[in-house]
Protein backbone atom coordinates (compact mmCIF):
# COMPACT_ATOMS: atom_id res chain seq x y z
CA UNK A 1 0.00 0.00 0.00
CA UNK A 2 2.83 2.34 0.87
CA UNK A 3 4.49 1.56 -2.45
CA UNK A 4 1.32 2.42 -4.35
CA UNK A 5 1.03 5.61 -2.43
CA UNK A 6 4.63 6.44 -3.21
CA UNK A 7 4.12 5.72 -6.93
CA UNK A 8 1.01 7.83 -6.93
CA UNK A 9 2.86 10.57 -5.11
CA UNK A 10 5.71 10.44 -7.60
CA UNK A 11 3.36 10.62 -10.57
CA UNK A 12 1.51 13.46 -9.00
CA UNK A 13 4.77 15.12 -8.13
CA UNK A 14 6.05 14.75 -11.65
CA UNK A 15 2.93 16.37 -12.95
CA UNK A 16 3.20 19.23 -10.46
CA UNK A 17 6.90 19.58 -10.97
CA UNK A 18 6.22 19.99 -14.61
CA UNK A 19 4.10 22.94 -13.62
CA UNK A 20 6.05 24.28 -10.61
CA UNK A 21 8.86 22.50 -8.82
CA UNK A 22 8.28 24.34 -5.56
CA UNK A 23 4.88 22.99 -4.74
CA UNK A 24 5.28 19.42 -3.65
CA UNK A 25 8.77 19.83 -2.17
CA UNK A 26 7.69 22.91 -0.25
CA UNK A 27 4.64 21.13 1.10
CA UNK A 28 6.81 18.24 2.27
CA UNK A 29 9.26 20.57 3.99
CA UNK A 30 6.57 22.57 5.79
CA UNK A 31 4.83 19.42 6.90
CA UNK A 32 8.13 18.11 8.18
CA UNK A 33 9.08 21.28 10.08
CA UNK A 34 5.84 21.34 12.03
CA UNK A 35 6.15 17.68 12.98
CA UNK A 36 8.47 18.42 15.94
CA UNK A 37 9.26 14.77 16.44
CA UNK A 38 12.60 13.45 17.50
CA UNK A 39 12.63 10.97 14.64
CA UNK A 40 12.64 13.87 12.25
CA UNK A 41 15.81 12.72 10.58
CA UNK A 42 14.14 9.52 9.47
CA UNK A 43 11.34 11.52 7.95
CA UNK A 44 13.75 13.89 6.27
CA UNK A 45 15.58 10.97 4.61
CA UNK A 46 12.27 9.78 3.21
CA UNK A 47 11.59 13.21 1.85
CA UNK A 48 15.10 13.44 0.44
CA UNK A 49 14.52 10.14 -1.31
CA UNK A 50 11.27 11.41 -2.75
CA UNK A 51 12.91 14.57 -3.96
CA UNK A 52 15.73 12.63 -5.62
CA UNK A 53 13.12 10.59 -7.44
CA UNK A 54 11.48 13.80 -8.51
CA UNK A 55 14.77 15.14 -9.79
CA UNK A 56 15.43 11.95 -11.74
CA UNK A 57 11.91 12.01 -13.07
CA UNK A 58 12.37 15.45 -14.47
CA UNK A 59 14.98 14.18 -16.87
CA UNK A 60 12.35 11.93 -18.42
CA UNK A 61 9.89 14.73 -18.98
CA UNK A 62 10.63 15.64 -22.54
CA UNK A 63 7.94 18.26 -22.77
CA UNK A 64 9.93 20.68 -20.55
CA UNK A 65 12.60 22.84 -22.03
CA UNK A 66 16.15 22.65 -20.76
CA UNK A 67 15.74 25.92 -18.89
CA UNK A 68 12.54 24.79 -17.23
CA UNK A 69 14.15 21.51 -16.25
CA UNK A 70 17.12 23.24 -14.56
CA UNK A 71 14.87 25.70 -12.76
CA UNK A 72 12.81 22.83 -11.34
CA UNK A 73 15.93 20.97 -10.29
CA UNK A 74 17.34 24.02 -8.55
CA UNK A 75 14.11 24.53 -6.64
CA UNK A 76 13.87 20.92 -5.58
CA UNK A 77 17.53 20.89 -4.55
CA UNK A 78 16.96 23.98 -2.41
CA UNK A 79 13.94 22.45 -0.72
CA UNK A 80 15.90 19.24 -0.20
CA UNK A 81 18.63 21.21 1.53
CA UNK A 82 16.04 22.86 3.76
CA UNK A 83 14.54 19.51 4.67
CA UNK A 84 17.99 18.14 5.51
CA UNK A 85 18.62 21.14 7.75
CA UNK A 86 15.21 20.75 9.37
CA UNK A 87 15.85 17.06 9.83
CA UNK A 88 19.07 17.70 11.71
CA UNK A 89 17.40 20.42 13.72
CA UNK A 90 14.63 18.05 14.74
CA UNK A 91 17.16 15.34 15.45
CA UNK A 92 19.00 17.87 17.61
CA UNK A 93 15.86 18.32 19.70
CA UNK A 94 15.54 14.58 19.89
CA UNK A 95 19.13 14.30 21.12
CA UNK A 96 18.35 16.75 23.88
CA UNK A 97 15.23 14.81 24.64
CA UNK A 98 17.28 11.73 25.57
CA UNK A 99 20.66 13.09 26.62
CA UNK A 100 18.99 15.80 28.68
CA UNK A 101 17.05 13.21 30.64
CA UNK A 102 19.74 12.89 33.31
CA UNK A 103 19.46 16.57 34.19
CA UNK A 104 15.65 16.38 34.09
CA UNK A 105 15.57 13.17 36.14
CA UNK A 106 18.01 14.64 38.66
CA UNK A 107 15.55 17.46 39.29
CA UNK A 108 12.53 15.15 39.30
CA UNK A 109 14.25 12.77 41.71
CA UNK A 110 15.00 15.60 44.10
CA UNK A 111 11.39 16.76 43.91
CA UNK A 112 9.99 13.28 44.35
CA UNK A 113 12.33 12.61 47.25
CA UNK A 114 11.05 15.56 49.27
CA UNK A 115 8.92 13.64 51.75
CA UNK A 116 11.43 10.89 52.41
CA UNK A 117 14.12 13.51 52.92
CA UNK A 118 11.84 15.52 55.21
CA UNK A 119 11.00 12.46 57.29
CA UNK A 120 14.67 11.61 57.60
CA UNK A 121 15.60 15.12 58.77
CA UNK A 122 12.76 15.02 61.30
CA UNK A 123 14.01 11.68 62.64
CA UNK A 124 17.54 13.06 62.74
CA UNK A 125 16.42 16.12 64.65
CA UNK A 126 14.45 13.96 67.08
CA UNK A 127 17.43 11.67 67.61
CA UNK A 128 19.67 14.66 68.33
CA UNK A 129 17.10 15.92 70.80
CA UNK A 130 17.14 12.52 72.52
CA UNK A 131 20.94 12.65 72.60
CA UNK A 132 20.89 16.08 74.22
CA UNK A 133 18.38 14.84 76.77
CA UNK A 134 20.56 11.84 77.58
CA UNK A 135 23.63 14.02 77.98
CA UNK A 136 21.75 16.25 80.38
CA UNK A 137 20.66 13.22 82.37
CA UNK A 138 24.23 11.93 82.52
CA UNK A 139 25.40 15.31 83.78
CA UNK A 140 22.79 15.26 86.52
CA UNK A 141 23.78 11.73 87.52
CA UNK A 142 27.43 12.65 87.74
CA UNK A 143 26.68 15.57 90.03
CA UNK A 144 24.51 13.37 92.23
CA UNK A 145 27.26 10.76 92.49
CA UNK A 146 29.81 13.39 93.34
CA UNK A 147 27.67 14.55 96.27
CA UNK A 148 27.34 10.99 97.47
CA UNK A 149 31.11 10.57 97.35
CA UNK A 150 31.51 13.79 99.34
CA UNK A 151 29.31 12.28 102.01
CA UNK A 152 31.47 9.15 102.14
CA UNK A 153 34.60 11.24 102.43
CA UNK A 154 33.00 13.29 105.14
CA UNK A 155 32.27 10.11 107.06
CA UNK A 156 35.91 8.97 106.71
CA UNK A 157 37.07 12.36 107.82
CA UNK A 158 34.78 12.29 110.83
CA UNK A 159 36.00 8.81 111.93
CA UNK A 160 39.59 9.91 111.55
CA UNK A 161 39.02 12.98 113.66
CA UNK A 162 37.44 10.76 116.30
CA UNK A 163 40.52 8.50 116.35
CA UNK A 164 42.77 11.54 116.53
CA UNK A 165 40.91 12.97 119.52
CA UNK A 166 41.11 9.62 121.36
CA UNK A 167 44.88 9.48 120.75
CA UNK A 168 45.33 13.03 121.95
CA UNK A 169 43.27 12.29 125.08
CA UNK A 170 45.38 9.25 125.88
CA UNK A 171 48.57 11.21 125.22
CA UNK A 172 47.57 14.06 127.49
CA UNK A 173 46.67 11.55 130.20
CA UNK A 174 50.06 9.89 129.91
CA UNK A 175 51.85 13.22 129.90
CA UNK A 176 49.91 14.28 133.01
CA UNK A 177 51.01 11.15 134.86
CA UNK A 178 54.55 11.76 133.63
CA UNK A 179 54.70 8.35 132.10
CA UNK A 180 55.31 9.41 128.42
CA UNK A 181 58.80 8.55 127.37
CA UNK A 182 60.62 9.67 124.23
CA UNK A 183 59.85 6.49 122.30
CA UNK A 184 56.16 6.71 123.05
CA UNK A 185 56.18 10.42 122.20
CA UNK A 186 57.81 9.74 118.81
CA UNK A 187 55.33 6.99 118.04
CA UNK A 188 52.45 9.29 118.93
CA UNK A 189 53.84 12.08 116.71
CA UNK A 190 54.16 9.71 113.74
CA UNK A 191 50.57 8.63 114.17
CA UNK A 192 49.37 12.23 114.33
CA UNK A 193 51.40 13.15 111.25
CA UNK A 194 49.88 10.27 109.27
CA UNK A 195 46.40 11.29 110.28
CA UNK A 196 47.12 14.88 109.32
CA UNK A 197 48.16 13.84 105.82
CA UNK A 198 45.03 11.75 105.38
CA UNK A 199 42.93 14.69 106.45
CA UNK A 200 44.63 16.92 103.89
CA UNK A 201 44.02 14.36 101.14
CA UNK A 202 40.32 14.15 101.89
CA UNK A 203 40.05 17.92 101.99
CA UNK A 204 41.65 18.41 98.52
CA UNK A 205 39.24 15.94 96.79
CA UNK A 206 36.12 17.81 97.82
CA UNK A 207 34.69 19.49 94.60
CA UNK A 208 34.11 23.25 94.27
CA UNK A 209 30.29 22.99 94.16
CA UNK A 210 30.11 21.56 97.72
CA UNK A 211 32.53 24.05 99.38
CA UNK B 1 1.77 33.94 32.37
CA UNK B 2 -1.43 34.31 34.35
CA UNK B 3 -1.29 30.65 35.31
CA UNK B 4 2.27 31.12 36.59
CA UNK B 5 1.17 34.09 38.71
CA UNK B 6 -1.77 32.08 40.08
CA UNK B 7 0.53 29.19 40.97
CA UNK B 8 2.97 31.53 42.71
CA UNK B 9 0.17 33.09 44.74
CA UNK B 10 -1.11 29.66 45.71
CA UNK B 11 2.35 28.55 46.78
CA UNK B 12 2.95 31.65 48.90
CA UNK B 13 -0.49 31.34 50.49
CA UNK B 14 0.06 27.72 51.42
CA UNK B 15 3.55 28.42 52.78
CA UNK B 16 2.09 31.24 54.91
CA UNK B 17 -0.71 28.99 56.11
CA UNK B 18 1.75 26.31 57.17
CA UNK B 19 3.97 28.67 59.10
CA UNK B 20 1.16 30.71 60.68
CA UNK B 21 -0.32 27.63 62.33
CA UNK B 22 2.44 27.50 64.95
CA UNK B 23 3.16 31.18 65.53
CA UNK B 24 1.24 31.17 68.80
CA UNK B 25 3.29 28.29 70.19
CA UNK B 26 6.79 28.43 71.52
CA UNK B 27 8.56 26.23 68.97
CA UNK B 28 12.17 25.34 69.54
CA UNK B 29 13.70 24.34 66.24
CA UNK B 30 17.18 24.14 64.83
CA UNK B 31 18.85 25.30 61.69
CA UNK B 32 20.99 22.90 59.72
CA UNK B 33 23.50 23.14 56.90
CA UNK B 34 23.99 20.02 54.82
CA UNK B 35 26.76 19.25 52.34
CA UNK B 36 26.41 16.18 50.13
CA UNK B 37 28.09 14.66 47.13
CA UNK B 38 26.69 12.04 44.80
CA UNK B 39 26.97 10.07 41.59
CA UNK B 40 24.30 8.85 39.18
CA UNK B 41 24.58 6.93 35.94
CA UNK B 42 22.10 5.74 33.35
CA UNK B 43 21.53 5.24 29.64
CA UNK B 44 17.75 5.74 29.59
CA UNK B 45 17.39 3.03 26.95
CA UNK B 46 19.70 4.75 24.44
CA UNK B 47 23.26 4.26 23.21
CA UNK B 48 24.35 7.26 25.24
CA UNK B 49 25.43 6.72 28.85
CA UNK B 50 25.10 9.72 31.12
CA UNK B 51 27.26 10.04 34.25
CA UNK B 52 26.37 12.73 36.72
CA UNK B 53 28.55 13.88 39.60
CA UNK B 54 26.98 16.48 41.82
CA UNK B 55 27.45 18.47 44.95
CA UNK B 56 24.35 19.34 46.91
CA UNK B 57 24.13 22.02 49.57
CA UNK B 58 21.08 22.25 51.80
CA UNK B 59 20.03 24.81 54.35
CA UNK B 60 16.91 24.55 56.43
CA UNK B 61 15.09 24.84 59.69
CA UNK B 62 13.30 22.04 61.51
CA UNK B 63 10.93 22.48 64.41
CA UNK B 64 8.65 19.98 66.04
CA UNK B 65 5.65 20.75 63.83
CA UNK B 66 7.07 22.33 60.69
CA UNK B 67 10.18 22.70 58.60
CA UNK B 68 11.51 24.62 55.60
CA UNK B 69 14.57 24.32 53.46
CA UNK B 70 16.38 25.06 50.24
CA UNK B 71 18.53 22.71 48.17
CA UNK B 72 21.04 23.92 45.59
CA UNK B 73 22.88 21.35 43.47
CA UNK B 74 25.88 21.81 41.21
CA UNK B 75 26.14 19.29 38.42
CA UNK B 76 28.94 17.77 36.38
CA UNK B 77 27.37 15.80 33.51
CA UNK B 78 29.22 13.54 31.09
CA UNK B 79 27.46 11.97 28.10
CA UNK B 80 29.32 9.08 26.50
CA UNK B 81 28.02 7.88 23.11
CA UNK B 82 29.10 4.26 22.73
CA UNK B 83 28.60 4.01 18.97
CA UNK B 84 30.71 7.03 18.18
CA UNK B 85 32.98 6.88 21.23
CA UNK B 86 32.41 10.58 21.73
CA UNK B 87 32.23 12.31 25.10
CA UNK B 88 30.59 15.56 25.99
CA UNK B 89 30.99 17.18 29.38
CA UNK B 90 28.99 20.06 30.80
CA UNK B 91 28.65 21.51 34.26
CA UNK B 92 26.58 24.11 35.95
CA UNK B 93 24.13 24.81 38.68
CA UNK B 94 21.13 22.50 38.83
CA UNK B 95 17.51 23.31 39.49
CA UNK B 96 16.99 24.85 42.95
CA UNK B 97 14.30 23.42 45.20
CA UNK B 98 12.43 25.35 47.88
CA UNK B 99 10.50 23.23 50.34
CA UNK B 100 8.16 23.77 53.24
CA UNK B 101 6.41 21.13 55.27
CA UNK B 102 4.28 20.66 58.33
CA UNK B 103 3.17 17.89 60.65
CA UNK B 104 -0.57 17.83 60.05
CA UNK B 105 -1.20 15.05 62.56
CA UNK B 106 1.40 14.56 65.26
CA UNK B 107 2.44 11.10 66.34
CA UNK B 108 0.42 10.04 69.33
CA UNK B 109 0.16 6.90 71.35
CA UNK B 110 -1.03 5.00 68.28
CA UNK B 111 2.23 5.84 66.51
CA UNK B 112 0.43 7.24 63.46
CA UNK B 113 1.37 10.63 62.00
CA UNK B 114 0.54 12.54 58.82
CA UNK B 115 2.77 15.12 57.16
CA UNK B 116 2.34 17.48 54.24
CA UNK B 117 4.77 19.50 52.15
CA UNK B 118 4.94 21.90 49.26
CA UNK B 119 7.95 22.29 46.99
CA UNK B 120 8.88 24.61 44.16
CA UNK B 121 11.57 23.68 41.66
CA UNK B 122 13.10 26.82 40.20
CA UNK B 123 14.51 26.51 36.69
CA UNK B 124 18.01 27.60 37.57
CA UNK B 125 19.71 24.98 35.38
CA UNK B 126 20.66 25.53 31.76
CA UNK B 127 18.30 23.24 29.84
CA UNK B 128 20.27 23.65 26.61
CA UNK B 129 23.17 21.92 28.34
CA UNK B 130 20.79 19.20 29.48
CA UNK B 131 21.12 20.07 33.14
CA UNK B 132 17.43 20.62 33.78
CA UNK B 133 13.98 20.69 32.24
CA UNK B 134 13.88 24.47 31.94
CA UNK B 135 10.50 24.78 33.60
CA UNK B 136 9.41 25.83 37.08
CA UNK B 137 7.61 22.95 38.78
CA UNK B 138 5.31 23.08 41.78
CA UNK B 139 4.74 19.98 43.86
CA UNK B 140 2.51 18.93 46.73
CA UNK B 141 3.28 15.86 48.82
CA UNK B 142 1.90 13.99 51.78
CA UNK B 143 3.10 11.07 53.84
CA UNK B 144 1.41 8.74 56.26
CA UNK B 145 3.69 7.23 58.93
CA UNK B 146 3.06 4.39 61.34
CA UNK B 147 5.58 3.62 64.06
CA UNK B 148 5.56 0.10 65.45
CA UNK B 149 8.03 -0.19 68.36
CA UNK B 150 11.35 0.93 66.85
CA UNK B 151 10.27 0.61 63.21
CA UNK B 152 8.55 3.26 61.12
CA UNK B 153 6.56 2.53 57.96
CA UNK B 154 5.93 5.38 55.55
CA UNK B 155 3.65 5.79 52.51
CA UNK B 156 4.06 8.79 50.25
CA UNK B 157 1.98 10.38 47.48
CA UNK B 158 2.77 13.48 45.51
CA UNK B 159 1.73 15.58 42.53
CA UNK B 160 4.07 17.80 40.55
CA UNK B 161 2.74 20.39 38.13
CA UNK B 162 5.44 20.47 35.47
CA UNK B 163 6.45 23.84 34.13
CA UNK B 164 6.18 24.06 30.36
CA UNK B 165 8.85 25.31 27.97
CA UNK B 166 8.84 26.14 24.30
CA UNK B 167 9.35 23.29 21.82
CA UNK B 168 8.60 20.69 24.50
CA UNK B 169 5.51 19.31 26.14
CA UNK B 170 5.92 17.91 29.65
CA UNK B 171 3.39 15.80 31.50
CA UNK B 172 2.51 16.42 35.10
CA UNK B 173 4.10 13.92 37.46
CA UNK B 174 2.50 11.70 40.07
CA UNK B 175 4.97 10.39 42.63
CA UNK B 176 4.50 7.53 45.04
CA UNK B 177 6.60 5.54 47.45
CA UNK B 178 6.79 3.32 50.47
CA UNK B 179 9.59 3.00 52.99
CA UNK B 180 10.59 1.39 56.23
CA UNK B 181 13.15 2.64 58.74
CA UNK B 182 14.51 1.41 62.05
CA UNK B 183 16.59 2.99 64.77
CA UNK B 184 19.67 1.27 66.15
CA UNK B 185 21.09 3.41 68.95
CA UNK B 186 22.04 6.67 67.24
CA UNK B 187 21.82 5.18 63.75
CA UNK B 188 18.74 5.08 61.56
CA UNK B 189 18.70 2.67 58.62
CA UNK B 190 16.02 2.79 55.95
CA UNK B 191 14.97 1.30 52.66
CA UNK B 192 12.32 2.58 50.30
CA UNK B 193 10.70 2.15 46.92
CA UNK B 194 10.09 5.42 45.08
CA UNK B 195 8.47 5.91 41.71
CA UNK B 196 6.87 8.57 39.58
CA UNK B 197 5.15 8.88 36.23
CA UNK B 198 7.16 9.94 33.19
CA UNK B 199 7.51 13.62 32.45
CA UNK B 200 8.06 13.03 28.74
CA UNK B 201 5.45 11.27 26.65
CA UNK B 202 6.53 7.83 25.55
CA UNK B 203 9.24 7.46 28.20
CA UNK B 204 9.12 4.76 30.85
CA UNK B 205 8.04 5.61 34.37
CA UNK B 206 11.12 5.97 36.61
CA UNK B 207 11.30 3.84 39.73
CA UNK B 208 14.10 3.15 42.21
CA UNK B 209 14.92 1.14 45.31
CA UNK B 210 16.76 3.24 47.90
CA UNK B 211 18.88 2.01 50.80
CA UNK B 212 20.49 4.36 53.27
CA UNK B 213 21.31 5.31 56.81
CA UNK B 214 22.24 8.28 58.93
CA UNK B 215 24.22 8.41 62.16
CA UNK B 216 24.23 11.13 64.79
CA UNK B 217 27.83 11.75 65.84
CA UNK B 218 27.07 14.34 68.48
CA UNK B 219 24.49 16.98 69.18
CA UNK B 220 25.75 19.09 66.26
CA UNK B 221 26.91 16.77 63.51
CA UNK B 222 25.28 13.91 61.69
CA UNK B 223 26.42 11.92 58.68
CA UNK B 224 24.39 10.06 56.08
CA UNK B 225 24.83 7.81 53.09
CA UNK B 226 22.56 6.16 50.57
CA UNK B 227 22.44 4.39 47.26
CA UNK B 228 19.69 3.53 44.82
CA UNK B 229 19.12 1.07 42.02
CA UNK B 230 16.95 2.04 39.07
CA UNK B 231 14.18 -0.33 38.04
CA UNK B 232 13.42 1.12 34.59
CA UNK B 233 15.03 2.98 31.71
CA UNK B 234 12.96 6.03 32.58
CA UNK B 235 15.40 7.02 35.30
CA UNK B 236 19.05 6.60 36.27
CA UNK B 237 20.28 3.04 36.65
CA UNK B 238 22.39 3.50 39.77
CA UNK B 239 23.33 6.24 42.16
CA UNK B 240 24.94 6.90 45.50
CA UNK B 241 25.20 9.87 47.83
CA UNK B 242 27.01 10.72 51.05
CA UNK B 243 26.99 13.80 53.17
CA UNK B 244 26.92 15.45 56.54
CA UNK B 245 24.72 17.97 58.30
CA UNK B 246 25.81 20.54 60.85
CA UNK B 247 23.10 21.66 63.25
CA UNK B 248 23.06 25.06 64.88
Amino acid sequence: MNELKQIGLILESLFIVAKDGWYISGANAIDFIIQRRWYGLIKSTVLIRKNIILILGIYFIKQLSRREQMNSIYKIALITALTIFSGFAQMGNGKDHKDGMMGTQQSNQMMGNQMMSQNMMHDMSGMMGDMMGMMQQMNDMMQHNMKSMDHARMMDMSKMMGDMSENMKGMSGQMAKGKMNAKQMKKMQERMSKMHKQMESLSKNVPEETK
Amino acid sequence: MRSIICYKRAVFALFFAFFSVETSQAETGRFYLGLNGGYKTGSFGTQVRSDLFYGLSEFGYIAARYEAGIAVPYLFLNNNAAHSNSLSAVNGIGDVILRGGAVLLAEGESGFSFDGALAVKLAAADRFKGLGSGGTDIGAFCSANQRVMGTKITFILGYIKAGQVSNAAFNDIYSYGAGISRIFGFTNAYTSFEGRTAMIAGAQNPAEIHIGAFHVLNRRVSIKGSLFIGLSDGGPGFGSEAGMAHWF
